[in-house]
């Protein structure tokens, strides 16, 4: 075969583990068109370009497009992009840069676990240097701000439907007819130990993902990626069901466990769980 | 040429020499530098840490663009007088929540300004937060800019 056949020849048959992968890719940039729906389109066509029995989901040059595509998205409409579509977009880059090796898996393995360690260090910095979320302020100040958490504040902190009811109230009384003035409020009497277990839950779950993703494969460490990262998603997603994060996770730490099949279905159907939450959530049923 | 494939099948073409480390470090790199960008305009310019950028801040700060609120004054020959923005301005007051510098604070007070109380000679443009305060919620004013009209 001449070299020139050789550029144009079909990549290997992917494996159908490949395959999902970057089907799941494709379908978290959809869902990130929800932060930029001029991109609706064109993550429309790519996720159909991506799919069988078409193979252009086996050329590097595919996701580097795809991810150059959405640079414009990113750096112009930055306002309205989430955290999570710029973690998309560095891991289709990833995938482009996998794709250029000989060895598809150790490189984007490596990648990978680089990418959710990072984010989780950085995630983890940001709240350690903030005396609102060290303090709890923020977990309570969520508890009736973000009606995602109410379930919490009902079952778990003891809130009864009128004390929450009188605190929404309140707190849209202090940023409107009472602004400068303080505006009491009373939420279930185990407000604290909640508030206090959420703010440690997290700073733990998060710290320990970051430490086994980014420990090296032959640290003991390492052997904690796929609970923290599960604890972490299903502990997270399920509340607050963000599926460009949630989906995109799974897929990373399914790609991280390579090749272990039994880990990666594990992370499989936590993905589908989570996407049907944040599905369930956008038709406002959960 | 021989053609080469892992155990899986899912090489791409043969005898590719390996991707140098520098390269697979893209995508971390990039990260890393968003974040740093981000972090410099959270610090200098007071932008939300999270709900917007590529910071990974979710959840971190209390004081974020959810609970940030815009509050708009008219300065005329009576005094001051508040007025609520008009819809055609909700861009602006969004971007002014995100990023409350003295730029947005001026397209706020431009695109507001038609719907400001007559004779109205400045816009005071305000942000606030509310946060908590020992068992009650308290808004308070964080930026506060005055746009001539």
């Amino acid at each position: 075969m001449s070299e020139v056949d050789q550029r144009l020849a079909p990549a290997t048959s992917p494996s159908v583990e490949q395959t999902a992968v970057m089907l799941a890719t494709a379908y978290v940039m959809l869902w990130n068109t929800g932060h930029a729906m001029a991109m609706l389109p064109v993550a429309m066509v790519f996720i159909v370009a991506c799919s069988p029995p078409f193979t252009l989901r086996q050329r590097s040059w595919f996701w580097l497009a795809g991810a150059a595509v959405w640079v414009p998205a990113v750096i112009i409409a930055w306002d309205r992009m989430e955290d999570h579509v710029y973690l998309g977009v560095y891991w289709m880059i990833a995938l482009a840069i996998g794709l250029r090796d000989p060895e598809f898996w150790p490189s984007t393995r490596f990648m990978a676990r680089v990418l959710v360690g990072l984010t989780f260090a950085v995630a983890v910095v940001w709240k350690l240097a903030s005396a609102d979320f060290v303090g709890g302020d923020t977990f309570e100040w969520l508890l009736v701000g973000d009606d995602r958490f109410h379930a919490v504040t009902r079952l778990l902190a003891g809130t009864s439907d009128g004390q929450l009811d009188a605190a929404t109230e309140a707190l849209r009384t202090a940023a409107g007819d009472a602004v400068g003035q303080r505006v009491p409020y009373q939420l279930g009497q185990r407000t604290g130990v909640v508030v206090g277990a959420m703010t440690a839950w997290t700073l733990v779950v998060e710290t320990a993902t970051a430490v086994a993703f980014l420990a090296p494969d032959r640290n003991r460490l390492a052997r904690l990626r796929p609970a923290a990262l599960m604890a972490f998603g299903w502990s997270t997603y399920l509340l607050v069901p963000v599926a460009g994060f949630s989906i995109l996770f799974m897929t990373m730490g399914a790609v991280v466990a390579h090749p272990n099949r039994r880990v990666q279905l594990i992370y499989a159907a936590s993905g589908v769980v989570f996407a049907i939450a944040a599905n369930l959530r956008v038709l406002e049923i959960y | 040429m021989a053609e080469r494939d892992d155990v899986d099948g899912d090489s791409v073409t043969a005898d590719r020499p390996a991707v140098a480390l520098w390269l697979r470090l893209v995508p971390a790199g990039l990260l890393l530098v968003g974040v740093a960008v981000q972090a410099y305009r959270i610090e200098r310019d007071d932008v939300t840490s999270w709900g917007a950028g590529p910071a990974f801040a979710m959840f971190a700060q209390l004081d974020h663009f959810s609970t940030r609120f815009v509050q708009l004054t008219a300065v005329t020959a009576d005094g001051a007088v508040p007025f609520t923005p008009p819809e055609e301005a909700d861009d602006e007051v969004r971007l002014y929540r995100i990023e409350p510098t003295s730029r947005r604070a001026s397209d706020l007070a431009q695109a507001a300004a038609g719907d400001a109380p007559p004779g109205a000679s400045t816009i005071v443009v305000e942000l606030w937060t509310v946060g908590l305060d020992d068992g009650a919620y308290l808004a308070r004013a964080t930026h506060r800019f005055e746009v001539e009209t």
